[in-house]
C-alpha cells in the first residue's frame, strides 16, 4: 500500500485547510440505511475487500519540500524516495508476519458473515468480483441474495504518524450495500480506523475510530512481536466488522 | 531583485514568528470536565424557549444552500435549559432542523470531542410542539470527525433535535491514541525564484476525555448534490 500519489496527496492536503471554499461546498454525504424501506433479508459479501498485502504507511511526507526545491520533478523525486522507504517497511512487516499465516481478508469476511447472521441476515456467501484498484465495484456480481455488501479498503495494515511515533493498525474503507439487480445504493459510509487513508478527500463526516490508549504500539518494525501485532490487527478487524454491521441496523 | 526577494521573505518570516508567538501567549488552556452541576429552575419537561436555529438572512441562506451544509452549536452549562430526570438533572439544548430548499439531508448530532473533556450526549428528535419522536441508542453512537453522536435522516414531522448531557456518564472517561496529518506550507528560495509546497506533518497524541456536564454540542446537516 502506498499513499504517495502526488495529485491525491496534494488534493487531500488542500482539503485539510478549512479555508478552501471548494472543499466546504462539497461535503461528504453518506447514504444511511433504512432497513424497513430496503426490505433486505439476504446479503452476499463481495470478495477482495482488503488490499492484497498488509501496508506499512507513514503519514508524514516531505513532498512539499521536494516541490518547493524542485517543482514537480522535486516532488516526484521525494515521492519516489518515500515510496522506496514504504516498500522496504512493507517487506520487513511481511517477513515478520509470514510464518504466522495471518489472512486478514479471510478473517474479515468470516467476522462479517458471523455478525450479519447474528443480526438476522441470511445467504452471506462470499462472491468473487473483479475490482479495479481499491475502488468500489462498478458492476455487481451475479447472486441470488437480495443485496451485495461491497467493501473497498483503500488502506489496511500498520501505520505511524511520523518517525519517532508508534506503529499501530490502521485501515480506511468505503462500505456500500447495493440491491441486486437494480444496483441501487442502499447504504454508503466511509470508515477510518486510526486515521487510515480513505478515498474520500473531504474527511469531515466519515466514521473515525481511534485505538484505545491501552493498545500496543511499536516504535520500529524490527521491535515488533508478530503475535501481538496480529492480535492488534484482529482487534481492528473486530471493531470494523462490528461497525459495518451496525450500519445495517441504524434507525 | 534578489535583495528585494530576500527582504520580502525575511519580513514575512518575522511577521509569521510574531503572529505565532502572539497566538501562543493568548491561547487559553483547554477547559476541564465539569463534574458538578447545580442548576436552578430545572423542569421535568422540555421547553422550546432557547431553541438555536440558523440565521435566515439572505446571505446565510445562500451560503448554506451553496455549501449544502448547516452547522449549529452551543455550550452546555449552567446557562442552558435544564431538565430533571430519574438519573439526575441535565443541561440540554434544542436545535431547529434547517428549512432549506434541499433534499436528502443527513444530520450529525452530538458532542464535540475536546482535549480534556466531552459530553456523553443523549439525543432525540422532537416534533413542532416539542414532543419526542425518536430517541437514539447511545450504544450506536459513533465518532464522526470531531463529533461523537449519531447520524440520521430526518423524518416527516421532525422539527428539532435535542442534545442533553447524560448525567450517568459524568466522571467516566475514554482514553485513546490518535494520529492526524496536517499540511504545512514550505518555501524554498533559489536564485530569484521562490518555490512552494505543502509537507504532511504526522502527529500522534494521547487523549483522556472525561465526560462532563459542560461542553460543546451541536448538529451538522449536509445535503447531497441535486440529481
Amino acid at each position: 500500500m502506498t499513499i504517495h500519489h502526488p495529485a491525491r496527496t496534494l488534493a487531500a492536503l488542500l482539503c485539510a485547510s478549512a479555508t478552501l471554499a471548494a472543499c466546504a461546498s462539497n461535503p461528504y454525504v453518506p447514504t444511511l440505511y433504512d432497513a424497513d424501506a430496503a426490505d433486505i433479508s439476504s446479503i452476499a459479501i463481495a470478495d477482495d475487500a482488503l488490499p492484497d498485502s498488509i501496508g506499512a504507511n507513514e503519514l508524514a511526507s516531505a513532498m512539499g519540500t521536494g516541490q518547493a526545491a524542485g517543482g514537480l520533478i522535486g516532488a516526484l523525486v521525494v515521492a519516489s524516495m518515500e515510496g522506496i522507504e514504504t516498500s522496504n517497511r512493507k517487506k520487513a512487516l511481511a517477513e515478520l508476519l509470514e510464518p504466522h499465516n495471518f489472512d486478514p481478508e479471510a478473517e474479515f469476511e468470516k467476522a462479517l458473515a458471523t455478525k450479519l447472521s447474528n443480526a438476522g441476515y441470511s445467504s452471506l456467501d462470499v462472491v468473487e468480483v473483479e475490482r479495479k484498484g481499491r475502488q468500489p465495484l462498478k458492476n455487481l456480481p451475479s447472486t441470488e441474495a437480495d443485496a451485495v455488501l461491497d467493501i473497498a479498503a483503500t488502506s489496511f495494515g500498520m501505520q505511524k504518524a511520523v518517525t519517532g511515533e508508534e506503529w499501530r493498525p490502521a485501515a480506511g474503507m468505503t462500505v456500500r450495500l447495493l440491491r441486486s439487480g437494480t444496483e441501487d445504493v442502499l447504504m454508503e459510509n466511509v470508515i477510518s480506523f486510526n486515521n487510515g487513508v480513505v478515498s474520500e478527500v473531504n474527511r469531515e463526516g466519515i466514521i473515525e475510530i481511534a485505538p484505545d490508549a491501552d493498545s500496543v504500539g511499536y516504535l520500529k518494525i524490527k521491535e515488533m512481536d508478530a503475535e501481538i501485532v496480529i492480535a492488534e490487527m484482529r482487534s481492528m478487524i473486530d471493531v470494523l466488522s462490528d461497525t459495518v454491521v451496525s450500519l445495517l441496523s441504524d434507525a | 531583485m534578489r535583495k528585494a526577494v530576500h527582504s520580502s521573505i525575511a519580513k514575512a518570516a518575522n511577521l509569521t514568528v510574531l503572529a505565532a508567538l502572539a497566538a501562543c501567549a493568548s491561547t487559553p488552556p483547554p477547559p476541564a470536565a465539569v463534574l458538578a452541576y447545580a442548576p436552578v429552575d430545572c423542569t421535568s419537561d422540555l421547553t422550546l424557549d432557547k431553541v438555536k436555529a440558523m440565521e435566515t438572512d439572505e446571505k446565510t441562506l445562500k451560503r448554506a444552500t451553496r455549501n449544502r451544509t448547516v452547522e449549529l452549536d452551543a455550550e452546555l452549562g449552567l446557562a442552558s435549559d435544564c431538565m430533571s430526570g430519574p438519573v439526575g438533572d441535565r443541561p440540554y439544548q434544542v436545535f431547529a432542523l434547517p428549512d432549506l430548499p434541499l433534499e436528502g439531508g443527513v444530520v450529525y448530532a452530538g458532542a464535540e470531542l475536546g482535549t480534556l473533556r466531552t459530553v456523553m450526549p443523549e439525543i432525540a428528535t422532537l416534533d413542532a410542539n416539542g414532543g419526542i419522536m425518536r430517541r437514539f441508542d447511545a450504544e450506536k453512537f459513533r465518532r464522526y470527525s470531531n463529533r461523537f453522536g449519531h447520524s440520521f435522516s430526518p423524518r416527516a414531522g421532525e422539527a428539532y433535535v435535542v442534545i442533553a448531557a447524560n448525567p450517568a456518564a459524568v466522571g467516566d472517561s475514554k482514553a485513546t491514541v490518535e494520529t492526524s496529518a496536517v499540511g504545512r506550507n514550505v518555501t524554498h528560495v533559489y536564485g530569484s525564484t521562490i518555490g512552494g509546497g505543502i509537507d504532511t506533518v504526522g502527529i500522534q497524541n494521547e487523549f483522556e476525555r472525561v465526560y462532563s456536564y459542560e461542553g460543546k454540542v451541536g448538529i451538522r446537516v449536509v445535503y447531497p448534490k441535486a440529481k
